[in-house]
């Protein structure tokens, strides 16, 4: 039996392990190289999640005033009385201004001297409670001399169309 | 060569008189004279030996025969400077100068190569090609076809040396006195120094003449080699010959050598056929004074199959591994630009979701959509706000905790972008827990606190701005 000594067998496996160490070697550097920006990327993936789910609350939320029966002004001076029990409430529009389309925001200032301060928990529920809710935006509370009452200053805003 | 056989047969050839003997390779076992004849065989012995080897198939066995010493040439070569490198490139062409044939007409080996005092010397062995030849048609007249053969003094020497071994300085003669011929070796320490046949044995040994003449020769081999004749010398029989009996005594007495020279019996040699036996385990251990003459042009072709097989085996292998590194190469750099491609994809995806289809520029996607939606937030925040309800939520947690840490509140002012609390507390640290929330809330906070005065009461200021409108 001759033995084959042919090289080229060798050689051809060789260059295949050869140029197989070439392709992971570029793999490699391609990973390498990219790596850095894989992660930029995905950060600002991450972020754009993020940012997506503002946009998307804030859609929301304005997909809600759309879905309101009655989209024209409450009147929150109907809550009045909820003030009143021991004290006197004055109450001051502050003017309104546009939102987008036809939507307005409108402030109003009450202030009340000698107020329960308890009622104010059960003022703003049902403020927010309509539709189209009044919430609160500001306030300035000084203790009276007895507790749990005092002046009071409250700003709220209601959008409206 | 590794061995991977347990059993072997050797061939011993003493003259007409062939021994064929089995030896196990494990753990140097047992040697065992399983047949034998004086050639030619007659039909009954043929047949008897086709027998033993047809059952000794199943073992799977290594055959393995001899280069009698008659048949070899055995060399010490040297050069005249000690480089190894450059000397192996010598040692061919002074060894064909030593032949009375052409080197190019023989099958060659050149071991125990090494430098001393200044000189590169080297072992060469070599047996002419129609030797060789005639040696495989004497072993397939038999039925063998032996996979190894080897230079049957090398072999003999080197189970000498590991039955008995040499003190470092000893001078060694071994005589393996057969019945139809004397094999002599002498060496210096582990090292052979020569080796030649006498073609005489214990058969033909029965006159005092004849014992005699045996003895002259064997001196004439000891002067040759042995260059310091005060220098101890331990001379060892083994042999079917060499039986202590009346014959050794004759030898012994016949060779008139000095008292400083003892006599042994190499009785851990197999003394049947200790030839065989050494051909046999030689096989079995790594040493680099094997060397089977069974090369190229006369390989044995289970041998160049099994090359074949291992070649084979190998390149495939290498083929494997080299598609193994392209695929897992390619794949890798596909799984980096796809997982490239989905990310911007999605990035893609999501910007569009945002902006209602309007792109982005690359890189740039992030402040293209706070811009958009900053934008957007100017009118739609509100509607957003109105649902959050902050100031009222803030303004709870703050009352909740003043509750919980006994604060009385004197006066609060909060607003969207900044707030201001005055209160008083039976403890230093109790305001510092109004700082948390507001802080959360985007709230820039300053804590002035007053030291307990009359009241027992640590009055304090808080003030915060807010850092960002949320």
């Amino acid at each position: 039996m001759k033995k084959n000594k042919s090289p080229i067998p060798w050689i051809i496996a060789l260059a295949l392990i050869a140029l197989g160490t070439a392709f992971l070697w570029h793999a490699s550097a391609t990973a390498r190289a990219t790596e850095k920006r894989l992660l930029r990327k995905q950060d600002t993936l991450k972020t754009l999640w993020v940012l997506h789910a503002q946009a998307h609350q804030d859609e929301a939320a304005m997909q809600q005033y759309n879905a309101f029966p009655d989209k024209s002004r409450q009147p929150i001076e109907k809550l009045r009385p909820l003030l009143e029990q021991q004290s006197v409430s004055q109450w001051t529009p502050l003017g309104a201004e546009p939102v987008v389309d036809a939507w307005v925001r409108e402030t109003i200032r009450i202030t009340a001297t000698n107020l329960n301060f308890s009622a104010l928990t059960v003022f703003f529920n049902q403020a927010a409670a309509l539709q189209n809710p009044w919430i609160l935006q500001a306030i300035d509370l000084t203790a009276g001399s007895s507790t749990g009452t005092g002046k009071a200053s409250l700003v709220l805003t209601s959008i409206h169309d | 060569m590794k061995n991977r056989f347990r059993t072997a047969y050797a061939l011993e050839l003493d003259g007409p008189l062939a021994m064929l003997v089995r030896t196990d390779l494990r753990r140097r076992g047992k040697s065992r004279v399983i047949w034998q004849a004086t050639l030619p065989p007659t039909e009954v012995e043929r047949r008897e030996l086709e027998g033993l080897l047809v059952a000794a198939a199943g073992e799977h066995p290594v055959f393995t025969a001899p280069v009698c010493l008659a048949d070899s040439v055995f060399r010490w070569l040297s050069t005249p400077f000690p480089s190894l490198r450059k000397a192996v490139r010598v040692f061919p062409a002074l060894l064909n100068t030593q032949l009375p044939f052409d080197l190019a007409q023989c099958q060659y080996a050149l071991l125990s190569v090494h430098a001393k005092e200044g000189e590169a010397r080297a072992l060469a062995v070599a047996v002419r090609h129609e030797t060789l030849r005639r040696i495989l048609e004497q072993c397939a007249a038999l039925g063998l076809d032996p996979q190894i053969i080897q230079h049957e003094g090398i072999a003999l020497w080197q189970e000498a040396l590991t039955a008995h071994p040499p003190a470092t300085s000893e001078s060694r003669m071994l005589v393996c006195l057969g019945r139809n011929r004397t094999l002599l070796l002498y060496g210096e320490g582990p090292m052979l120094c020569g080796a030649q046949q006498i073609a005489s044995g214990a058969d033909g040994l029965h006159t005092q003449p004849e014992c005699d003449a045996w003895a002259a020769k064997a001196r004439l081999f000891l002067h040759a080699h042995r260059k310091e004749a005060e220098k101890p010398l331990n001379w060892m029989w083994c042999g079917p010959g060499a039986a202590p009996t009346e014959l050794r005594t004759t030898l012994q007495q016949a060779l008139n050598l000095p008292e400083s020279i003892t006599f042994q019996q190499a009785d851990r040699l197999f003394a049947a056929a200790p030839v065989a036996q050494a051909l046999a385990r030689l096989i079995a251990t790594p040493s680099t004074a094997f060397h089977n003459f069974r090369t190229e042009a006369f390989a044995h072709p289970k041998a160049l199959q099994q090359d074949t097989k291992i070649r084979r085996n190998t390149l495939l292998w290498l083929y494997l591994l080299g598609l193994f590194l392209c695929l897992t190469g390619i794949l890798w750099q596909a799984m980096v630009y796809r997982q490239n491609d989905v990310l911007d994809r999605q990035i893609e995806q999501t910007v569009s979701q945002i902006t209602g289809g309007v792109s982005a520029p690359k890189a740039q996607e992030v402040p293209f959509v706070s811009r958009i939606l900053e934008e957007r937030r100017d009118t739609l925040g509100a509607f957003s706000d109105m649902a959050a309800r902050p100031t009222e939520a803030l303004l709870f947690q703050i009352l909740h905790i003043a509750s919980e840490n006994r604060i009385t509140i004197e006066h609060l002012a909060l607003q969207t972008d900044g707030l201001e609390l005055k209160g008083y507390a039976d403890r230093w640290d109790a305001a510092t827990h109004l700082g948390k929330p507001l802080q959360t809330s985007g709230y820039q906070i300053d804590l002035q606190r007053r030291e307990a005065g009359a009241d027992e009461m640590v009055h304090f200021t808080l003030k915060g701005i807010r850092r960002e409108k949320k």
